[in-house]
C-alpha cells in the first residue's frame, strides 16, 4: 500500500516536474548541512541582504521519493520543522505554529512568509553561493510560487478527491437516509436550570440503529446532519441544533418548550420528542422606540435635501400580575399600545429577571451637505422624536425590575455649506424625554 | 507682560529638562544604532547580588564597550522590581526600565521596559536570554501605552548584552532574535488560552464558540468599536430570518484565525438543499466574480468572533444593499424551489483555506430563512415598480456580464 502511495506520488512528480521543478527536485540538489544565513534588512520596499555571524544547521528529510520535512536550527539553537505542503508536487514546506514557510529554488533556502495578495516577504536566504538583490530574489520566488501552483493542479486535485471520498464516506456512515431507525431521543444540550422568553437552547438528536448503531448531532459529538430531521417545536423557533423561545408567551403553550423529530427520509414511524418547563428566568427586552427619520440626499430623484423627522416612540401600558408557574412565581405581562388599547405582547418573566423596554424617541435625520444639494446650502437637520410613556399597574408592578429607556431622540444635524457664500442648515430640534408612571 | 511670562515659563522648563534629555538622548542614540555614551568599567557591580541574578558589568555586542545593569527589587520601603542602566559611572543611573512583573511570575521571562518618548522610536526594551545574556529590542509599531509594547507589536534585536565577554561569540543578534522569537511565541501562546478563558466565562461565547450566529442587524451580533470583546447579550440572534430584511452572521471561533491559521485565507461555503456554493470556487470564475468577491485571509479574523457580515443587507452608509454574491448564487441555485412563506435551511460554513484547498472548518450555523409576501417582492421586484429591478434580475445581469 505504502509502495503503491509513493509509486502515485512519483507519477504524479513526474508530471508536475515537466516544465519547472518542484521541491522534491530542488531539494535533491541539496545535501543537509550547514548553510550561510543571508537577513533581508530594511524597512518599507527597501530591504538588503546581510551576512550573518554565522550559518545554521539545515536537516532534510526524505520518505520513499519525497522530501517530507525540512528542519532549521535556526541560529543554532532553535529546531524548527516545516513539513511538505502537497506530496505528490511540493512548493513549499510549512509550519504549524507561524506562518514562516520555505523554498527551495537553485540550490537557494528561502525562509519567508507569503501572502496571495501581496507575495512573498523574505527573512532569509540560507545558502552556500551569494543571493542577489533582494527585489529580485522577491520576483524569483514569487514568480515561483504562481507556477508551480498551475503545475501542482493534478496532484492537488487528486487530494481534492481523496478528502471528498473520505467526506462522503463519513456522510454515508452518519446520515439516516436508508438506514433502519430504532428510536430517536430528543435531548437538551448543556442547558442551564434558567430557560425563558428570548433564551437559545441546544437541542441535539441522538438515533438508536436497528443494528444498535447510535447516531448523534454535532452538539452530542456526532457528525449526523441536522438537516436529517424534520423538527417541529412548539414554544419557539428551530434551525440547525438551535431553538429560540418565543418573545411572546402566548406563543409558549403550557410554558414549555416541545420539540418532535424525525427522520426526514423515513415514514414519521420513530418519532423523538422532548417536553421541557420553562421558569422564565431570563432577561427580556422590548423594542418600541421611534424610527429615525432618513437623512437628506441631494440630487437624488425622490428625496429631500433636509433630514426627515424622527418618530415618537410608542406610549405603552403595562399590566403586570402575579402568577405561579411550574412552581415558580413570576409576572405575567400584558404590553399594549397606550393611545390605542392594542394588545402588543405578552411576556412572563421571573422574578429575578429584568425585563427593558425601550420607548425612545427616533432621531431626527442628518440634512445634506452642501456639497451634494444642487443650491450648495446644506440641508436642514430634521426634528427628533419625543420619548413614550410608559405605565405601569398590576400586582407584580411593584417587585418588576424594569428598565425604562425613554429619552428623547438627537435632532439632526445641518449640512455644512459648500462655500463661504452658501449658507449651512439648521439642526434639528432634541425630542423630549417621555414619563414613566408606576 | 503676559508674553515674558510665557517666554520665561518656556525658559525654565527648557533648563529643567535639558538634564533629563541629555541623559536620555545618549541612550536614544544607542537605542537607535547610533553612537553610544558607554565606557569605562562597571566591575564593581559584579560584587553586588540580586535576586535575579542580573545586577553587574554587561559588555556590548555592537560598541564593544561596558555598561551597568542592577536590578532594584525595594526602594523607600516599596517592592519597585526595576532595572537600572548605567552609561558612565555615578551614583544615578542613566535610564530605569520597569519590569513586566506577571511575564515573570508566570513564565519566568524577565522583560524590562522603558519608554524614553511616547512614540514608538522611544521605547527601550531588554529581556534576559539566559543568565548574564540580555537582548536590547526595539519596536517601531506602537506607542506609549502604559506598559510594555503589546505581545503582537513585532521585535528586533539591536544589541546584545553579557556578563561574560567571550559569550558574545555564541550570541550574535541573530541567535539573540531566534531566542527572542522563541521568549515571545511562548508568552503569546499563553495570551490567547488567557483570552479564550476569559472569552469562555461568557455563556453567550461558550454556548456559541466554534459556531456561526445570525440576526437581522449588525449591531445585534457586535457593537461598533469592539470586534475585540463580546459585547452583546445574544438576545436578539435569530434561528429564522425573512429573506426581505437584512440577513447577518458572525462566527466565534476558540482561537483567533491569524494566531491559528497565520498566513492562511478564509473561504466561507453556503448550503441550501444540498447545493453548495463558496467564495472561493466563485472568485476563480471570471474577473466579475473576482471583483465582487474579495479574498479573505487569516490575518483580517484577529479575535475570537469574526466582523460582522452580510448575506444581504441595506448599508446606511452606502445607501445600498450589499450581499455576498456567493451567498446570493446558492439562494439562485434554489429559488424555483422556494414557495411563500415557506422557510428553508442555509448552512454556512467557514474555513481555513490554503492553495484552493479547505482545511480545517472554524465554524457553523445554520439559519431558517423566510420566503415571505415581502421577499417575493425584494426578489422578483414590484409589478408596481417595474423600474426598480429584483434581487434575481440584477444577479441575471450580473451573471450575463
Amino acid at each position: 500500500m505504502v509502495k503503491l502511495f509513493y509509486s502515485l506520488i512519483m507519477m504524479i512528480s513526474f508530471v508536475c516536474a515537466n516544465a519547472q521543478n518542484n521541491q522534491n527536485a530542488e531539494i535533491a540538489e541539496l545535501t543537509s548541512g550547514n548553510f550561510s544565513v543571508y537577513k533581508a534588512v530594511g524597512k518599507g520596499n527597501d530591504f538588503k541582504f546581510e551576512l550573518a555571524a554565522k550559518p545554521w544547521p539545515v536537516d532534510l528529510k526524505k520518505e520513499g521519493e519525497v522530501y517530507t520535512e525540512v528542519t532549521i536550527k535556526r541560529a543554532g539553537i532553535i529546531e524548527e520543522k516545516y513539513q511538505v505542503d502537497l506530496p505528490g508536487c511540493p512548493a513549499y514546506y510549512k509550519s504549524s505554529t507561524t506562518d514562516v514557510v520555505i523554498t527551495v529554488i537553485d540550490k537557494k533556502i528561502y525562509y519567508y512568509t507569503y501572502s496571495i495578495k501581496s507575495g512573498s516577504i523574505i527573512q532569509y536566504i540560507l545558502s552556500e553561493s551569494k543571493v542577489g538583490n533582494y527585489n529580485n530574489e522577491k520576483a524569483e520566488l514569487d514568480d515561483y510560487r504562481t507556477k508551480i501552483k498551475i503545475l501542482q493542479t493534478t496532484a492537488r486535485t487528486e487530494r481534492i478527491e481523496e478528502n471528498k471520498a473520505l467526506a462522503e464516506k463519513e456522510a454515508r456512515e452518519n446520515t439516516l437516509e436508508g438506514k433502519a431507525i430504532k428510536d430517536i431521543k430528543v435531548l437538551l444540550v448543556n442547558a442551564g436550570a434558567d430557560i425563558g422568553m428570548l433564551s437559545i437552547v441546544s437541542i441535539g438528536f441522538e438515533v438508536i440503529l436497528a443494528d444498535g448503531t447510535i447516531l448523534k448531532t454535532k452538539n452530542l459529538g456526532g457528525k449526523t446532519p441536522y438537516a436529517d430531521f424534520e423538527v417541529k417545536v412548539s414554544g419557539g423557533q428551530y434551525s440547525g441544533g438551535d431553538l429560540k423561545v418565543a418573545n411572546d408567551s402566548r406563543e409558549i403553550p403550557n410554558d414549555k418548550i416541545e420539540v418532535e423529530a424525525w427522520s426526514k427520509f423515513g415514514d414519521k414511524k420513530i418519532v423523538g420528542k422532548l417536553s421541557h418547563p420553562i421558569n422564565y428566568n431570563s432577561e427580556i427586552n422590548y423594542q418600541y422606540q421611534g424610527a429615525s427619520g432618513a437623512s437628506g440626499r441631494g440630487m437624488t430623484v425622490g428625496y429631500s435635501e433636509n433630514g426627515q423627522d424622527g418618530k415618537n416612540g410608542r406610549s405603552v401600558r403595562i399590566n403586570a400580575e402575579k402568577l405561579t408557574v411550574n412552581g415558580t412565581v413570576i409576572s405575567h405581562l400584558k404590553i399594549t399600545d397606550a393611545t390605542t388599547g392594542q394588545l402588543l405582547s405578552e411576556a412572563k418573566l421571573n422574578q429575578l429577571a429584568k425585563i427593558t423596554i425601550n420607548v425612545s424617541g427616533g432621531n431626527g435625520g442628518s440634512g445634506c451637505e452642501g456639497r451634494s444639494c444642487y443650491s450648495g446650502n446644506g440641508g436642514s437637520g430634521g426634528n427628533a422624536g419625543d420619548g413614550g410613556d410608559v405605565y405601569l399597574s398590576g400586582s407584580a408592578a411593584s417587585f418588576l425590575q424594569i428598565v425604562v429607556m425613554n429619552d428623547g431622540g438627537k435632532g439632526g444635524k445641518g449640512g455644512a455649506a459648500k462655500t463661504t457664500n452658501n449658507t449651512s442648515g439648521s439642526n434639528g430640534s432634541n425630542g423630549k424625554k417621555g414619563n414613566f408612571y408606576k | 507682560m503676559k508674553k515674558t511670562n510665557v517666554a520665561i515659563t518656556i525658559a525654565a522648563f527648557m533648563w529643567l529638562a535639558m538634564p533629563v534629555n541629555a541623559q536620555f538622548g545618549k541612550l536614544k542614540e544607542k537605542v537607535s544604532g547610533g553612537k553610544s555614551g558607554g565606557g569605562g568599567s562597571f566591575a564593581e557591580l559584579n560584587n553586588e547580588k540580586d535576586e535575579m541574578g542580573l545586577t553587574g558589568e554587561y559588555h556590548s555586542l555592537v560598541d564593544k564597550r561596558a555598561y551597568g545593569l542592577r536590578f532594584v527589587k525595594e526602594q523607600d520601603g516599596k517592592i519597585v522590581n526595576k532595572l537600572q542602566y548605567f552609561e558612565k559611572k555615578g551614583k544615578e543611573p542613566q535610564m530605569e526600565l520597569s519590569m513586566k512583573e506577571s511575564y515573570y511570575s508566570k513564565n519566568k521571562v524577565k522583560l524590562f521596559y522603558n519608554w524614553v518618548t511616547a512614540n514608538a522610536n522611544g521605547y527601550v526594551e531588554v529581556i534576559e536570554l539566559e543568565p548574564g545574556i540580555l537582548a536590547q529590542t526595539i519596536q517601531t509599531a506602537e506607542s506609549a501605552n502604559g506598559g510594555p509594547a503589546t505581545l503582537d507589536a513585532k521585535r528586533t534585536v539591536k544589541d546584545v548584552y553579557a556578563k561574560n565577554k567571550e559569550s558574545l561569540a555564541t550570541w550574535d543578534i541573530e541567535t539573540a532574535q531566534a531566542k527572542v522569537d522563541v521568549v515571545l511565541t511562548s508568552l503569546n501562546s499563553e495570551k490567547m488560552e488567557k483570552e479564550t478563558a476569559e472569552w469562555m466565562k461568557s455563556e453567550v461565547f461558550a454556548k456559541n464558540v466554534n459556531k456561526i450566529v445570525f440576526a437581522n442587524q449588525w449591531y445585534h451580533l457586535q457593537k461598533q468599536g469592539y470586534p475585540h470583546k463580546l459585547s452583546v447579550d445574544g438576545k436578539d440572534f435569530k434561528t429564522e430570518l425573512d429573506m426581505a430584511g437584512n440577513m447577518n452572521f458572525m462566527a466565534f471561533f476558540k482561537y483567533p484565525p491569524k494566531v491559528k491559521y497565520a498566513g492562511q485565507q478564509i473561504n466561507i461555503e453556503y448550503e441550501m438543499n444540498g447545493q453548495k456554493v463558496n467564495r472561493e470556487e466563485c472568485r476563480k470564475k471570471s474577473a466579475a466574480w473576482s471583483n465582487m468577491v474579495k479574498i479573505l485571509e487569516t490575518k483580517d479574523f484577529e479575535y475570537n468572533q469574526s466582523s460582522t457580515r452580510a448575506i444581504r443587507e441595506y448599508n446606511q452608509y452606502q445607501s445600498a444593499y450589499v450581499q455576498d454574491y456567493a451567498a446570493i448564487q446558492c439562494l439562485y441555485n434554489n429559488k424555483d424551489k422556494f414557495k411563500v412563506g415557506g422557510t428553508y435551511d442555509l448552512i454556512v460554513r467557514i474555513y481555513a483555506h490554503r492553495d484552493g484547498e479547505n482545511g480545517d472548518l472554524l465554524a457553523e450555523g445554520t439559519v431558517k430563512l423566510k420566503y415571505s409576501e415581502e421577499a417575493v417582492i425584494v426578489f422578483n421586484g414590484d409589478p408596481k415598480k417595474p423600474e426598480l429591478k429584483g434581487v434575481w434580475a440584477q444577479f441575471d445581469e450580473f451573471l450575463n456580464e
